[in-house]
């Protein structure tokens, strides 16, 4: 069976929802602050049904992406998706992510955030 | 038969709590995504025992109020256990995975900003001193492989002995 390569695409928004299940695949997501103010974006994740576990809760500023890669999921695992602002925040999950697992905010000159 | 990607979550207790071991250890790299969900600076310490001997630290992270942190590449077999622990209770989110790669620790403020030395000196602190004992980690489990490489050769050449005396 060929594993896709693109998973799943839309804008997060306000409360959780699902961005990804039902796949055996380490994945990478890109979320991009498409507006002109900060939004604070928050990824959870819930492992077999259990309770939802936050990965990560960033404040993008306009134009900042955040970068996740190398993030194993099952068919029975969800990542969970939201942001404080509707259409603010554009999304895409793939697959086929190699490398050990990594988070870091790109900013809207696409360099790395770094304190 | 399907190796289990996502191994363990939960949250951080302020004792020294089993994230993983036995059964659940996966022989291979696992790595940690651990979040402050509260609204102060929690300092997480991850410890490892190998084999059931004493628990030796590999990681301490200060972690900003709503910031995170990355552990990867740490080796873990059927026998040993990684803990974790962080100054409250209840407020630390964490999920362990199967991993590959180098050991690396990396603390992200609220903002998603890599932490430096600059404004996180525990941080450097932490990948310094644990890359040390992380190697030893390292090497401890392949002295383990080697072992376990020669009973199994010593068990071959046993057989092959008895093989060769029914031939006779």
């Amino acid at each position: 069976m060929v594993r896709a390569l693109t998973l799943a695409d839309g804008r997060l928004g306000l409360s959780a929802a699902t961005l990804l299940s039902g796949t055996e695949d380490a994945v990478a997501l890109s979320a991009t602050n498409i507006s002109t103010d900060a939004v604070i974006v928050t990824l959870t994740f819930s492992r077999a049904g259990s309770t939802a576990r936050r990965l990560v809760r960033v404040t993008l500023g306009s134009g900042e992406s955040l970068e996740l890669k190398g993030l194993p999921l099952q068919p029975d695992d969800v990542l969970y998706g939201q942001a404080t602002a509707t259409n603010a925040v554009d999304y895409v999950v793939t697959g086929r992510s190699s490398g050990r697992l990594a988070v870091v905010v790109l900013d809207a000159n696409g360099a790395l955030k770094v304190a | 038969m399907a190796r289990t990607l996502t191994l363990a979550d939960g949250r951080l207790g302020a004792s020294a709590g089993t994230l993983l071991s036995g059964a659940s250890a996966p022989d291979g790299k696992v790595q940690v995504v651990l979040a402050n969900t509260g609204d102060s600076e929690q300092i997480v310490l991850l410890t490892f025992r190998l084999a059931g001997s004493t628990a030796r630290r590999i990681a301490r992270a200060v972690i900003e109020a709503n910031g995170s942190a990355v552990v990867t590449g740490v080796p873990l077999q059927p026998d040993d256990t990684l803990l974790g622990q962080t100054t409250s209770a209840d407020v630390v989110d964490y999920l362990v995975t199967r991993g590959e790669g180098d050991f690396s620790v990396t603390v992200l403020g609220a903002d998603g900003a890599v932490q430096s030395s600059d404004t996180n000196a525990a941080a450097t602190v932490t990948q310094t001193v644990d890359g040390t004992s992380l190697q030893a980690v390292e090497d401890a489990t392949v002295h383990r492989k080697l072992d376990e490489m020669l009973v199994h050769l010593a068990r071959l050449v046993e057989l092959a002995e008895l093989q060769a005396l029914r031939m006779r």
